[in-house]
């Protein structure tokens, strides 16, 4: 079970694939769609990919996982089969407010993958289980505020 | 859709790929013995709960069998840093992957959630997990199922915190599973034949709502019977329409 966008966002990143495919460069027309659909994280995800921000991290055993450097040279952890991310922006703009559909790193996260811009990184079993845990200690989850 | 807990339910009959489902219910509404259920009727399962059971819940008798109960592997973490880190690693740990995977008691761990992004966190970890055991059944060319579902059962009270996490946990797990106690059945108190009758009622997107009757004997036997809507004066009719509305979907 892959992550799911609403459809008209899932069908404006395969056209983004597609025409990358074609002319190795994302035509105007889908860059405004883009802002008209994600909103002001499409200028920044936009950036991320340039950047080549995105990478994908494997374990021999097939788990995978998303890290993206965030501008503030930050690292961000995003999961592969479900919107999450760990930056503050999705927990305030994506899971309180539903502003918007998605943080910037999630959008970065598809658009890597649409234009073949993503790294990827192989780390062991035990690597990738504390890197999709890593986050507690950014969050100081489970400790006493 | 999950298929486990229809099948559970004792609706039979392949659906397309399965939703992350949460059984959502009062105590004592019988969301253990429907998890339990679900584990036993599929392939491998994986249950994961706070802490053991006391005694296997709505077992009826002879199903409790050991064959059945082998196919399920129990893991209780006592705590939510206990189950993250157990989600994280179960690539390592586990032998081979479960086709089921079956949380009880989530209120519990959400208790311990410091906000709604530790709460999404848990959720999204759980989706991510029986997504990793999906790629790993689809790798595997005899395996005997073809993805991992996901069920998780949560107590709701409607005055605990833990259900502001609703809205973020319903992000997660499309299809929800709401188990009310039925009144309609306890007025006719003859018919009921055990001390408590609840319903269950499966919403999900993309298909018609379904429910059904659960009833608790008072041994803590559970029995399902299906609940039939719309043209009440011809159930057999009605529960054709029903299944043909559903197969347009
Ligand atoms: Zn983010």
């Amino acid at each position: 079970m892959e992550a799911t966008l609403p459809a008209v966002a899932e069908e404006l990143l395969k056209e983004i694939k597609k025409a990358f495919q074609e002319t190795s460069h994302v035509p105007d027309d889908l860059l405004l769609a883009l802002k008209f659909v994600f909103g002001s994280s499409a200028v920044a995800a936009l950036d991320l990919v340039d950047q080549h921000s995105v990478t994908r991290i494997v374990s021999p055993r097939g788990r995978a996982v998303y890290q993206v450097l965030g501008s503030s040279g930050k690292l961000y952890t995003c999961y592969t089969s479900c919107h999450f991310c760990t930056c503050p922006a999705f927990a305030f703009s994506v899971l309180r407010k539903h502003d918007s559909l998605v943080c910037k790193h999630i959008l970065a996260m598809y658009l890597s993958q649409a234009t073949g811009a993503c790294q990827e990184l192989s780390v062991s079993d035990q690597q990738l289980a504390s890197i999709l845990l890593a986050e507690e200690k950014e969050e100081g989850l489970g400790t006493v505020r | 859709m999950s298929a486990a807990l229809q099948g559970a339910l004792g609706a039979a009959g392949p659906g397309p790929a399965p939703t992350p489902t949460l059984v959502l219910g009062p105590a004592r509404s019988g969301r253990s013995a429907l998890l339990f259920r679900a584990a036993l009727g599929g392939p491998r399962a994986l249950f994961l709960a706070p802490r053991a059971l006391q005694r296997l819940p709505g077992a009826r008798r002879g199903e409790s069998d050991p064959r059945g109960l082998q196919r399920i592997q129990f893991l209780y973490p006592p705590s939510l840093r206990e189950l993250l880190r157990l989600l994280a690693s179960l690539h390592q740990s586990l032998p081979g992957p479960p086709a089921l995977l079956l949380l009880d008691g989530l209120e519990q761990y959400l208790a311990g959630c410091p906000g709604p992004q530790a709460a999404a966190r848990l959720a999204a970890l759980l989706v991510d997990t029986a997504s990793y055991f999906t790629g790993r059944l689809g790798a595997d060319p005899q395996g005997s199922a073809p993805c991992c579902q996901l069920i998780a059962s949560m107590r709701v009270s409607g005055e605990t915190e833990v259900e502001d996490h609703l809205c973020i946990l319903q992000r997660y797990f499309p299809a929800q599973c709401w188990l009310c106690l039925d009144s309609a059945a306890a007025l006719g108190q003859e018919d009921c034949g055990g001390d408590r009758m609840f319903r269950a009622r499966l919403s999900q997107p993309g298909a018609a709502d379904q429910e059904w009757r659960l009833g608790f004997g008072l041994d803590g036997e559970m029995s399902v019977s299906p609940v039939l809507w719309g043209r009440a004066e011809d159930p057999g009719a009605a529960s054709d329409t029903d299944r043909a509305a559903g197969a347009e979907k």
